[in-house]
């Protein structure tokens, strides 16, 4: 290993970055556990799916044919409660639900007056096949861009039949041709719409990530500063971070996708680490308020459980920034027992952030909030994945001393 | 015996409706925000918190106090069913003492026009496409009407559109909202007009300053002021001109579509039309609205512009020996309780033959539930003045040479 390579192991910096990115892998679970909440709460997944199928299928000269295809049965006995709206449609469902509203088309409900002084029910052109039916709808329909997608779609799924009286080849509707090729189309379309919805997802990712960031107080700065400074500290973030490393990277084997990380299995990740502190009452009340007695709120006990058993700088404190700055009686930080230089430097920086309300240390704490919305708005899995490629690099260098060989050297 | 018939109900869901649809229901303070407001409340969760939090009987619930929430909730509640047969199930249900037999016109609306802004909603001929599912469930009791706008079709086309509707049976009337936009003696809905006079085909529209309206600038949708329309010789097309001018010369009437498109709505726009169609049976909804029945005007009127009381001048245009077949309603109306005294005597008078029994459910679950409605109306105008406007003056404005309610559908 060359000199250059050696000396940026052994340095704190990589040290505290490895425990940074641990604090953002666990709040970013804290925040994908409020979107996972959030969105079962407000059906967003469905009512996502809806809109873009509605937009897919708009024909302002004829109908919304996504209106008209969620009130058919295949997708209408989809939903789960008369408030929701399915998150998933097999492209099979969809291509038939398709075919029969295009096909009903063709249909038409009239009333006709009975022998017996009644109005009779029939409906015109239902004793036709299916294929015929939906060459009629399709047919019948306006001149639109829509109806020439259709129109290609039914040309390109025809097979010779025979001929006619005249001797002309006719060609009749494959229907079952025409359903994959349906489901192909939609399923393209699909993945596309998925991409949308993530960028949909980051942005409300972003309004979490802040939310977090200032109800637990996450400066980045201060949290970079403190474990640069705090030897103490930053070796207890390595050997948790390791024990997490290897949990994930466990876990993400049994499962063998890393997609199929949802919250659960990020928050059975960080139980490896056994340290856990319970929440208070104030933090368990905000919770239940907001995840209403759900699984979410047990993940996201767990989560802030063992983020304040690190004994990290967060959360609102009155002798901690920026609560100190309108606290008059700041009590000072406690001295270790054996003062040495690295510890007044600290001393001296936590005097400089607490004590006064200037300018410059708004600045700096608006700035480390910023940083930590970002950072967490990244999501769970990018922070887990950089964790496990930074311990293994921290594995690949020299074994770092500890505390003990520090203090003696 | 003739059946009960509830001839002014909704039946749409939240998703026929414009996203911009909640601004013409929500206070005008909040209108900037009904997006939002919409977005926040078409959430079952936070509905269901908020109703909590309206019922907590704590000091000081400034919620509480303000029980048009709650009101404007149970709407949405009714509003956001999955489909309009459940919108229309949850009013049937309302009609359970009454038996069976209860029939209920189901008033479509064309909201594609509501404004210039562009919407995801479903449009017009998806809502009829459905609606035509749930007359073929329920054939015997869902009678639904057919909305027109010239801005959708006009001319001949709109009359062949709503001809081929009525002849199959698939729905028995016609309906019309002016107030989106559109003048009533508009030429373009003069075939429409000759076709339904001369088939008795019944024509429903909204007539009072409440309610939905178009929701752009005035200037999107009057570019005319003195228009001539079907009936340019009319001699009512002098002082609706002058209306007209007066609305726009006003900052008040001419920069808020909610007062503004009043003009669209106001009942002498119909005279030429009559003048023209005296046969046309049309039947001006709300009666002029319980406000101007009562002459308490919640609002001075249109600001000022037109003082006019529309309660007295549809009593008037129904009083008038020309016009024979111009009909009211009292939807909406009837939930106030001061005007069944008016109610009563109006109904024993002259034209008590033409006034017409409705709720406009769903609109209505903003003043009380449907059932309340129905049996405070039962109690306050006695059962047989009830089964006067409910079942013998609604079956003679429902029948047309298309439609015989007499017969049963099956």
């Amino acid at each position: 290993m060359d000199p250059v390579t050696q000396a940026a192991l052994e340095s704190p910096y990589l040290d505290t970055i490895i425990a940074l990115v641990l604090v953002y892998a666990l709040l970013s679970i804290l925040v994908s556990i409020l979107l996972e909440a959030w969105n079962k709460r407000t059906k967003e997944r469905g009512v996502f799916l809806q809109k873009v199928i509605f937009r897919l299928l708009d024909d302002p000269l004829n109908h919304n044919y996504g209106y008209l295809i969620y009130q058919h049965p295949i997708i209408n006995t989809m939903r789960k409660d008369g408030d929701s709206y399915p998150h998933y449609i097999p492209a099979e469902g969809f291509a038939n639900a398709l075919i029969d509203t295009l096909a009903d088309q063709a249909v038409r409900i009239r009333f006709v007056e009975g022998p017996d002084n009644t109005f009779t029910k029939t409906f015109d052109g239902r004793s036709d096949a299916l294929a015929v039916r939906l060459e009629k709808g399709v047919g019948a329909m306006r001149e639109s861009e829509f109806k020439r997608l259709l129109t290609n779609f039914l040309d390109r799924n025809r097979t010779l039949d025979g001929k006619d009286a005249a001797g002309v080849a006719t060609k009749l509707l494959d229907l079952e041709r025409l359903k994959l090729e349906l489901g192909r189309w939609f399923d393209d379309f699909m993945d596309r719409a998925s991409g949308e919805y993530k960028n949909n997802q980051r942005s409300k990712l972003r309004i979490l990530g802040f939310m977090v960031a200032i109800l637990l107080n996450v400066d980045s700065i201060h949290l970079a500063r403190t474990l640069l400074s705090d030897t103490d500290l930053r070796d207890r973030m390595i050997a948790q971070a390791e024990v997490i490393a290897d949990s994930y990277t466990e876990r993400k084997k049994q499962l063998g996708d890393s997609t199929l990380m949802d919250t659960r299995a990020l928050v059975a990740v960080i139980q490896a680490q056994g340290e856990k502190v319970p929440v208070s009452n104030a933090q368990q009340r905000l919770l239940r308020l907001a995840l209403a007695e759900t699984e979410y709120e047990r993940q996201a006990q767990e989560v802030i459980g063992r983020v304040q058993a690190w004994q990290l700088p967060l959360g609102w404190n009155r002798n901690e920034a920026p609560m100190s700055w309108f606290n008059s009686d700041v009590k000072p930080v406690p001295i270790p027992a054996e003062f040495g230089p690295s510890d007044k430097a600290r001393l001296a920086y936590y005097k400089d952030r607490n004590a006064s309300m200037c300018e410059y240390n708004w600045l700096r704490w608006v700035v480390g909030i910023y940083i930590t919305t970002v950072s967490l708005s990244l999501g769970a899995p990018f922070w887990f994945e950089l964790l496990v490629r930074l311990i293994n690099i921290r594995r690949s260098g020299p074994k770092p001393m500890t505390t003990e060989q520090r203090s003696a050297k | 015996m003739q059946r009960i018939t509830n001839i002014h109900s909704h039946v749409f869901t939240g998703t026929c409706a414009p996203d911009y649809f909640l601004k013409t229901i929500l206070p005008v303070k909040l209108h900037g925000w009904a997006e939002e407001v919409n977005w926040v409340l078409r959430s079952p969760w936070m509905r269901q918190r908020l109703e909590n939090w309206a019922k907590w009987r704590g000091p000081g619930n400034v919620l509480r106090e303000n029980s048009k929430l709650l009101r404007y909730i149970r709407f949405l509640e009714v509003g956001t069913q999955n489909s309009q047969e459940e919108v229309f199930l949850c009013m049937k249900k309302a009609y359970t003492p009454l038996g069976p037999d209860v029939r209920f016109v189901a008033l479509t609306l064309n909201m594609d026009h509501m404004d210039v802004r562009s919407s995801h909603h479903a449009r017009i001929e998806d809502q009829l496409a459905e609606v035509e599912r749930v007359r073929a469930h329920y054939p015997d009791v869902f009678l639904p009407f057919v909305c027109v706008d010239p801005r959708h079709l006009g001319g001949a086309a709109l009359r062949e559109w709503v001809r081929e509707k009525i002849e199959r049976r698939a729905f028995v009337g016609i309906k019309m909202y002016p107030a989106m936009g559109f003048f009533p003696f508009d030429t373009r809905l003069d075939e429409l007009y000759a076709w339904a006079a001369e088939n008795a085909v019944p024509v429903m529209t909204h007539c009072t300053r409440v309610g939905t309206f178009y929701t752009g600038r005035m200037s999107e949708v009057l570019t005319d002021l003195t228009p001539a329309g079907l009936n340019p010789g009319a001699p009512e097309m002098t002082s609706i001109h002058e209306r007209i001018a007066r609305f726009r010369e006003s900052p008040l009437t001419w920069n808020g579509t909610k007062f503004g498109c009043n003009i669209f709505l106001h009942p002498e726009n119909y005279r030429p039309v009559l003048r023209m169609y005296p046969a046309l049976k049309i039947c001006f909804a709300h009666f002029g609205g319980d406000d101007e029945m009562l002459n308490e005007p919640k609002k001075v009127r249109d600001q000022g512009m037109d003082p006019t009381n529309w309660h007295d001048l549809v009593k008037k245009i129904m009083a008038e020996p020309l016009w024979p077949h111009v009909y009211t309603d009292i939807s909406y109306t009837l939930f106030n309780d001061k005007v069944y005294d008016q109610l009563r005597t109006l109904i024993d008078g002259p034209s008590g033959g033409r006034i017409l029994y409705g709720t406009d459910f769903f609109m209505t679950v903003r003043e009380d539930q449907e059932a309340v409605l129905l049996q405070r109306c039962i109690d306050l105008l006695t059962m047989d003045r009830f089964r006067k406007i409910g079942a013998e003056n609604t079956t003679a404005y429902l029948r047309s040479k298309w439609f015989n309610p007499d017969l049963r559908f099956t």
